[in-house]
């Protein structure tokens, strides 16, 4: 058992695809998570899906559901409640938790992050792959054509080079043949993995693309029973966070925009995108707003980041069909002010969602309740203050500490918060100085939250 | 002393809203749980009908009826001179009418500190009489050099003859501190702003004393109850007084004896210096009646 | 809940939403609405832009197909009511959003005016001179045929787009406003709204200054001030949040009319919203 699931590690993005990427240099080097061995076990919610039907089995996908989808554009939706087409964020759960199974066309989006971590930019990267995938889901000619755009007001250059793969993990819903099929494949290239790395280079790519795009009737998988995974079948994707998107966005699929130049500069470049790019979906990325390094301090001032976000919001509701905007903030840094440049920004913004990572404490109290099951251990709280659409037209979704996320190798997830019950101490019946200082640092968290 | 606070506050009152008494300069302070527009329609109702009346808007958005010029406000004092002063009578002038000038300010808090000893100089004399509304809980931008200058509010109290502080009718503490958090929120309950309000009159005379009385106020039926002023604060002001000849024996405490109270060190303060937390230390003494039998009386 | 009766929105107790002797020459008006995070005030303008333009804020409690219904109703027979000049003018919302909210009821976009100060308004006006923009924005909001109802929402925003102070937006844009149109609606966010007193020893930034003076501002100016915020005890199934109807710091002495203070619990679900008592 253990055989097969290191085989599907080995066979995962690490094997792979990094012995085939001499393009994109300042690659991370694939790491081994402790949790790897649990793959097996993953509540794969969007099982089906694979790198290979991301990039292969488009083309029939497209060509037969079609009509069903708008434009026929991959990555676009219906929202089941509001109609309105709606395109994933990268992460599913988010999707659902925004109401929309996604983010709708000319919604903005918000997520505040409250302490120095970085969870929020793991959603950000996510939210950029999905649209590059998205853009290559149309087959070959996606690199000249393409469906969809990036757009990142950063300074960081190798922003495409960090965008995380598809995820090609075990797929438990795809025929057992292709399973094993696959196993062996992994197997063979696994034992000639040491001997002949660069001659296997161009095999793997061929298995991660192009097999995939003759292999279309082998793709189809029509025992899935998800009816939004059969009708939207490139709608949302599933991400590996330790690999890398191969190969990484080009300026084609991706323009970068520097958040140092003057305001108009930067409104009038984010427009030219837009005319540039006249049928494509444009997804705009602002990560780590207001972040120190990457922002002049000029910005802190209410005028400069207000007139900065109010052009960015007209500039999205005047492509409201076509664009989508995600957007990052720390708010621990603006938190001094009384709170007035956070709600300032949050309100222009159409949906607000808000990150609490758990204090060291809560963090030791979930390690030690889940201790047989490290991957149920959750990260922080999901607040949400805003939902795209719902909340403009005056639904209250204020909901704190209603949700809780963790992140994963292969899933950002978000899931209903409740604390869990600590069996240790029910058991113990002897109360140490130990579980009473723990006792006491629970019911202190608890009352927190 | 004896001749004013027999005095009748509702009169003292009455004489500052119609101008009779020697008040050029009227403060009114308010707040958004009671705005101060009821008093310049109180002022107005009780003013002559001689009496010519200036109103600088800064807030209002009509003209009121009783305004007999209209102006708008602008931010630089210079100019909001220039357009009142046209409406002033020149020293002749004012020696022949008898007509008063009234100019009333619907928000003053538009003046900037510096400016506002400029405005108020030169706008009061013996003939024209400045009612006007500054907001409390307004807060004003402060320029590092000014840093220790007063804040207008500041200097409008000191400059004020006198000064009607006006708050909202409540029933009790409680309910003036919830209001008080709502509105910290701008969470506007009903009932403010309302007919019925509390007024605080601070009347200073001529011979620097100040006069304090409170009234309660409906501004429908134009009425002004005074408040009876708190007791207990009365009697804290003169409690050694109080207690001078009302008994045979002597109350008071003498200094020394007062020192000596003070360093008294009551129970509760020694508990708190106990570092095990609460503890019940019990030392038997010879007289203690201890029964071992008893259950209950088990000291330790 | 489900058997609660339904009230209807009222401000003045002549029973009205916008009473008519508020548009009696010679008067100026200002209502203010504040609203916080959880409850976008979408439904309230809606509601208020429906009144002036139809005579009642027919989407309120009502099922969509019947609202639609009395408005073509009162649409046909609305000949008289041509004499209105209903206008909004938004910083957060470009036209399309109120031409889609009213566009349900059949109301032509030739009734109203709205004047989008989203979209391009930074790349027209960054900066340029605060004054000079506000003159423009007055004499565009006051042009010929003049509006004889106003909703500015978020106006606040000014404040930051054009790096100006609250008394600058308030004396030269909205007393500007004011003194020309007969009734104006300033809808406000106020959730940052935070003001500690002026006993308290601390230190309040500038920022929170300014909106602070702005707010207050407003609160002294209107008639009414029309509060919306949610729930104290947070998201509920069947209640989105409160609306408070109060009295503001402006005298109602000259009229005949009396601000109806009142509370009402509303829920906004899809395109309906209900009003009901607690």
């Amino acid at each position: 058992m253990s055989f097969r699931k290191r085989g599907e590690v080995l066979g995962g993005p690490g094997a792979n695809r990094v012995p085939t990427l001499g393009t994109a240099p300042g690659r991370l080097p694939y790491r081994r998570t402790p949790g790897a061995d649990e793959l097996g076990n993953m509540t794969d919610r969007m099982g089906g899906l694979s790198m290979r039907e991301a990039h292969g089995q488009t083309d029939s996908t497209a060509a037969t559901q079609a009509p069903q989808i708008d434009a026929s554009h991959p990555g676009v939706r219906p929202s089941p409640a509001t109609s309105q087409l709606t395109t994933s964020t990268g992460c599913q759960d988010l999707d659902k938790l925004l109401g929309h199974m996604g983010l709708p066309l000319g919604q903005t989006l918000l997520i505040q992050e409250q302490s120095a971590t970085d969870f929020s930019s793991v959603l950000t990267k996510l939210f950029a792959a999905q649209g590059a995938v998205h853009n290559r889901a149309d087959g070959s000619s996606a690199f000249s054509k393409g469906n969809t755009h990036l757009v990142a007001l950063t300074l960081n250059q190798s922003f495409a080079k960090e965008l995380p793969g598809v995820y090609q993990g075990s797929k438990k819903d795809v025929k057992r043949s292709k399973v094993s099929n696959t196993e062996s494949k992994i197997t063979v290239q696994n034992t000639l993995e040491s001997a002949t790395s660069s001659q296997i280079a161009p095999r793997d790519l061929k298995i991660a693309w192009r097999y995939g795009l003759n292999d279309k009737s082998k793709n189809v998988a029509p025992s899935n029973s998800d009816i939004d995974l059969e009708n939207y079948p490139n709608y949302a994707h599933q991400f590996d966070i330790t690999s890398r998107l191969v190969p990484a966005p080009t300026s084609a699929e991706l323009t970068l925009i520097s958040p140092t130049q003057p305001l108009p500069a930067v409104l009038t470049q984010l427009q030219s995108v837009f005319q540039k790019y006249p049928k494509k979906i444009i997804r705009i990325v602002l990560p780590n707003l207001l972040h120190p390094v990457m922002y002049p301090p000029s910005y802190s001032q209410l005028s400069e980041v207000i007139s900065l976000l109010h052009g960015i919001r007209s500039i999205v509701k005047q492509n409201a069909e076509r664009a989508v905007l995600m957007s990052t903030i720390s708010t621990d840094l603006y938190s001094q002010t009384g709170g007035q440049v956070i709600t300032t920004v949050e309100n222009l913004f159409d949906s607000v969602i808000d990150l609490e990572p758990f204090p060291q404490e809560m963090s030791q109290f979930l390690s030690r309740v889940y201790k047989s099951q490290p991957n149920k251990i959750q990260h922080g709280l999901v607040h949400v203050l805003k939902l795209p659409l719902l909340s403009d037209r005056g639904e209250m979704h204020v909901m704190r500490s209603e949700y809780a996320f963790k992140n994963g190798k292969k899933k950002f997830e978000i899931e209903p918060w409740g604390i869990p019950i600590d069996d240790t101490e029910v058991q113990d019946s002897k109360s140490t100085p130990e579980t009473l200082a723990e006792e006491h640092s629970h019911t202190r968290v608890s009352l927190d939250f | 002393m004896a001749s004013l606070s027999s005095q009748n506050p509702s009169v003292i009152l009455q004489r500052i809203l119609s101008l009779k008494e020697s008040t050029p300069f009227i403060l009114v302070l308010d707040s958004i749980g009671r705005s101060g527009h009821c008093i310049l329609d109180e002022v107005a109702r009780e003013a002559e009908s001689s009496t010519t009346v200036i109103y600088v808007s800064f807030e209002s958005t009509r003209k009121p009826d009783y305004a007999t010029y209209f102006i708008e406000g602008c931010s630089t004092v210079s100019r909001l001179l220039d357009s009142i002063q046209p409406f002033l009578p020149s020293p002749e002038q004012s020696k022949l009418s008898k007509g008063k000038y009234l100019i009333m300010i619907d928000c003053i808090n538009f003046v900037t500190a510096p400016n506002t000893v400029q405005l108020i100089t030169q706008l009061v004399s013996p003939s024209v009489a400045l009612v006007a509304v500054a907001h409390k809980n307004h807060p004003e931008y402060r320029p590092a050099e000014l840093e220790n200058y007063p804040s207008s509010l500041q200097l409008l109290q000191f400059m004020a003859s006198s000064i009607l502080e006006l708050f909202p009718a409540t029933v009790d503490d409680t309910a003036e501190q919830e209001l008080e958090s709502q509105l910290q929120r701008l969470e506007i309950p009903r009932g403010l702003n309302s007919p019925t309000y509390k007024l605080t009159l601070t009347n200073r005379r001529k011979s620097g004393r100040a006069l304090r009385y409170t009234f309660k106020c409906d501004s429908t039926a134009h009425t002004f109850t005074p408040i009876q002023e708190d007791i207990s604060q009365a009697e804290a002001q003169e409690g050694t007084e109080a207690l001078e000849g009302l008994t045979t024996f002597n109350l008071n405490t003498s200094n020394k004896q007062r020192v000596a109270k003070e360093q008294v060190a009551l129970p509760f303060l020694e508990a708190q210096s106990f570092n095990t937390g609460g503890a019940i230390v019990y030392e038997f003494e010879k007289d203690d009646d201890y029964d071992e039998e008893d259950p209950y009386e088990d000291p330790f | 809940m489900t058997s609660v009766q339904k009230q209807d929105l009222r401000l003045f107790d002549d029973h009205s939403v916008l009473s008519q002797s508020l548009f009696r020459p010679e008067n100026h008006h200002a209502l203010f609405v504040t609203h916080k995070l959880g409850t976008s005030p979408a439904w309230l303008i809606n509601a208020l832009l429906e009144t002036h333009i139809l005579g009642a804020p027919l989407t309120l409690n009502e099922s969509q197909a019947s609202a639609i219904n009395t408005a073509n109703r009162r649409l046909a027979n609305a000949v008289t009511r041509s004499t209105k000049n209903t206008a909004i003018a938004s910083w957060v919302h470009n036209s399309e959003f109120f031409h889609s909210a009213l566009g349900k009821l059949k109301i032509d976009p030739s009734r109203y005016k709205v004047h989008d100060y989203l979209s391009d308004f930074v790349l027209k006006y960054h900066g340029k001179t605060g004054q000079k923009i506000l003159k423009n924005l007055v004499q565009e909001l006051t042009a010929e045929p003049k509006p004889d109802f106003l909703i500015l929402e978020q106006p606040e925003l000014l404040l930051h787009l054009l790096n100006i102070s609250s008394d600058e937006l308030h004396l030269d844009f909205i007393n500007q406003l004011t003194k020309i149109i007969p009734l104006i609606v300033i809808v406000s966010y106020t959730e940052a709204y935070d003001n500690p007193g002026t006993d308290t020893s601390e230190r309040i930034s500038a920022n929170m200054i300014e909106q602070i003076r702005f707010s207050n501002g407003c609160v002294f100016k209107s008639i009414a001030v029309l509060g919306i915020r949610p729930l104290k005890t947070g998201r509920a199934k069947d209640v989105t949040g409160t609306l408070t109807i109060t009295r503001g710091g402006a005298s109602l002495s000259h009229l005949p009319i009396e601000v109806a203070e009142n509370e009402y619990l509303f829920q906004t679900q899809k395109d309906t919203t209900k009003l009901f008592y607690r």
